[in-house]
């Protein structure tokens, strides 16, 4: 079946089931590897991807639910002030370690960022709890967030 | 472009490399075990252009020779090379290197081998490059080459002033006799300019934009996509299965059974066996997308031979454990002075029992692999912290020479020992070959848990003994661990060593085997990640029974050790006099 989705600010049509997660139709379809496979099951938060703003597991959102979101992936998000704001940061205080998890927390940290510019601890740990980094950077993470809050704070 | 790559037709004897590695054989004592990642499969000669490539803009690429698992030996490794060839950092731009076949050394990131075991071979290598450098600049200036000397990708001729670049000496360079490894002449570490510095991953630019590539995200020509389904317990082999039905899914276009490979079983000390690359017994199914394999996994109905192991629990090795401690133990890895009478004599006795359970490495990167086969040749892409023990495995699996594998080394999504194993690479390869096209293996996150090298599991009991004065006199352990084979697991038995013996004047460590059929391997600190954590903890129940600070009750420990001990490892580091030389390290972590 036929599927056009809004993937990045353009109109792509992909055919394949309707039960296909967008996490593969990402990957495999459109080549976006950005977003990665990690557990199949929402569990892990490597496969978060913006949609409308908010950050979901494309791992459990299948493409015929899609409809006319706008999708937004961690090749993308540098494209607004935030997105680019987390990654510079990131880069910054050189959060990743293997760096697998990475772009799934970038995305978890930047929809929290736009949604609350000055997040406070429990903010933070509502928003990246399901986000797991096997290497255990989360000191860096929960910094790289915090300094971001305050710096927005600042200004 | 003039390449030292392509153009250097000199070699280094291996003779020379196999010295260098000699020479550090000091710095491997603390890192026990680490000897079965070397890979000296390879006699050949030892060519220096394998480590890095100047081209005539001055761009110097260095081979990051050791996969890259999140541990930054990409970065650091080209650090050693570039300190020693005197380039500016700013001009190296660092590559993956292919595993060289044993050329470029064991190639393998496992047991916190990688940066001191690659130390003095890639600062020999960077240092041979300059001498060579230097040699062009000499030559073609006519002066010898003692009068000049490079820095920052310059050659300078002092007294003259004259300068060269790196780029503009390139193509002479590469004509230069190669210097003998082991005569090179090393920078004296007090003029180290890049090692020491803190220098930056140029793969984290990438990772934070979603661009930098990982195993799982490698693509080639008419790739299909496959999924392994193994037995629902270990070395289960298919007996039968609706593969008919399978290959009538949307998208699948293979569907069919593989025949397990005879396991590599521990074996008497210094014997390989532990880690074991072979193929497993499974179903292949083939599509072309994961999702379609995946998909069509959950319709697969396979009658498996399950083997004599198939009942084995956490609950049934539990009981065992339990009723081995109520009897004598099988055997004996240390005994020092008399710790029954100790303990009838001691003020007070603290008895605990310890145990931990076997544990999967779950690294964020589900286990993947890219396999082409074709004319008896294979290509492999690979998240792999063991490309040689990889080669060797699929060698013996397809039955060609290793001359006709490539791996490619990806970045890792994180390893921890997970891929020191390379059971994923035999299964693409063998699927590849199946097929005839090239395939992406990729493991669900079920796979992993199920089909795992697992930490080994294990149970301790304990019994200590403390004078009135609050000071361990005695020390009794029954172990009960797990063996495949009359040998225990591999890395899952504590050593005859490990503090507190040596310590203690009454001690015993004596073990009990409990069989089980499962796949085991090293993770984090091998080991010591299960051992030290129970003597640790046990010594901490011992300082609090003693009313001891457990700080002070084990420095009060290791400032007597018995006679002729305290020379190890625990020892030298910690007791009286403890002094590490240059080339030793406290800790280690895999």
């Amino acid at each position: 079946m036929s599927y056009t989705i809004n993937v990045n600010g353009d109109a792509h049509t992909v055919e394949v089931e309707g039960d296909t997660p967008l996490l593969w139709v990402l990957r495999d379809s459109l080549d976006l590897t950005g977003t990665k496979y990690g557990c199949g099951i929402g569990q892990c938060g490597a496969c978060t991807v913006h949609a409308n703003g908010t950050a979901v597991r494309s791992c459990q959102l299948p493409i015929q639910a899609v409809g006319a979101m706008a999708i937004t992936t961690i090749e993308a998000v540098g494209r607004n002030a935030v997105g680019k704001r987390v990654q510079e940061k990131w880069l910054h205080l050189d959060v990743p370690q293997c760096g697998y998890c990475q772009g799934g927390q970038i995305m978890a940290a930047s929809a929290l960022l736009a949604r609350t510019p000055h997040p406070n601890e429990a903010d933070i740990d509502s928003a990246m709890a399901g986000n797991i980094c096997r290497c255990g950077c989360y000191k860096r993470i929960r910094s790289a967030i915090k300094q971001l809050g305050d710096e927005g704070r600042m200004t | 472009m003039a390449t030292l790559q392509s153009e250097l037709p000199l070699k280094f004897s291996r003779r020379g490399f196999l010295k260098a590695s000699t020479a550090f054989g000091g710095g491997l004592l603390l890192c026990a075990g680490i000897g079965r990642f070397a890979d000296a499969e390879s006699d050949e000669a030892h060519p220096i252009t394998i480590y890095a490539r100047i081209a005539p803009s001055g761009t110097v690429t260095i081979f990051a020779p050791n996969p890259e698992v999140g541990q930054g030996t990409k970065t650091a490794l080209p650090m050693i090379f570039a300190e020693e060839l005197d380039v500016a950092w700013k001009d190296v731009v660092i590559e993956m290197a292919d595993y060289q076949g044993g050329k470029m050394g064991s190639q393998s990131s496992g047991g916190s081998y990688s940066t001191p075991g690659s130390w003095l071979p890639l600062r020999r290598a960077g240092a041979a490059g300059r001498q060579m450098l230097i040699q062009a600049a000499a030559e073609q200036w006519g002066v010898s080459a003692g009068e000049c000397s490079a820095a920052d990708s310059i050659v300078t001729h002092a007294s003259s002033g004259r300068m060269l670049t790196y780029g503009l000496l390139a193509e002479r360079a590469a004509k230069q006799p190669v210097p003998d490894l082991g005569q090179v002449t090393l920078k004296d570490e007090n003029r180290f300019k890049i090692i020491g510095t803190s220098t930056r991953d140029p793969d984290k630019a990438r990772i934070v934009q979603g661009r930098q590539q990982f195993g799982i995200d490698v693509k080639v020509p008419g790739m299909r996509y496959a999924v392994y389904q193994k037995g629902p317990v270990f070395d289960a082999e298919v007996k039968a299965a609706n593969l008919e039905q399978i290959r009538s899914l949307p998208g699948v276009s293979h569907a069919f059974a593989l025949k397990g490979a005879e396991r590599l079983l521990e074996g008497p000390p210094g014997s390989p066996g532990g880690i074991d690359d072979g193929l497993r017994g499974g179903i292949a199914i083939v599509a072309d997308t994961w999702w379609h394999a995946q998909k069509a996994r959950q319709r697969l109905k396979v009658d498996w031979e399950e083997g004599a192991h198939a009942q084995d629990s956490t609950e049934g090795f539990d009981a065992k454990a339990a009723a081995l401690f109520r009897q004598e133990p099988e055997a004996s890895i240390r005994v020092d002075g008399d710790v029954q009478a100790a303990l009838n004599g001691a003020a007070r006795q603290v008895s605990a029992l310890y145990s931990y359970p076997f544990i999967a490495h779950v690294p964020m990167e589900p286990q993947n692999c890219v396999a082409s086969y074709q004319n008896g040749k294979l290509e492999i892409w690979a998240p792999t912290q063991n490309p040689g023990s990889g080669r060797k495995g699929l060698a013996k699996a397809l039955g060609i020479d290793p001359a006709n594998i490539t791996i490619h080394m990806i970045r890792c999504g994180g390893g921890f020992g997970r891929r020191l194993a390379n059971d994923y690479m035999i299964e693409a390869a063998m699927i590849s070959k199946e097929i005839g096209a090239p395939v992406k293996v990729l493991w669900a996150r079920e796979d992993e848990i199920r089909h795992d090298f697992y930490r080994p599991g294990g149970y301790h009991n304990l019994t200590g003994g403390l004078s009135a004065g609050g000071k361990l006199v005695a020390w009794r352990n029954h172990f009960a661990g797990f063996a495949r084979t009359e040998y225990f697991a591999r890395l899952g038995v504590p050593g005859k060593d490990n503090f507190p013996a040596g310590f203690v004047p009454n001690y015993s460590l004596k073990t009990s085997r409990i069989a089980f059929n499962m796949p085991v391997g090293p993770l984090r600190a091998p080991g010591d990640n299960a051992h030290a954590w129970v003597f640790q903890s046990f010594l901490d129940e011992l300082a609090h029974a003693a009313g001891s600070d457990p700080i002070d009750f084990q420095l009060a420990l290791l400032r007597s050790p018995l006679p002729g001990e305290g020379q190890g490892e625990g020892g030298n580091a910690f007791g009286p006099g403890s002094r590490l030389t240059h080339d030793r390290r406290r800790g280690k972590s895999a």
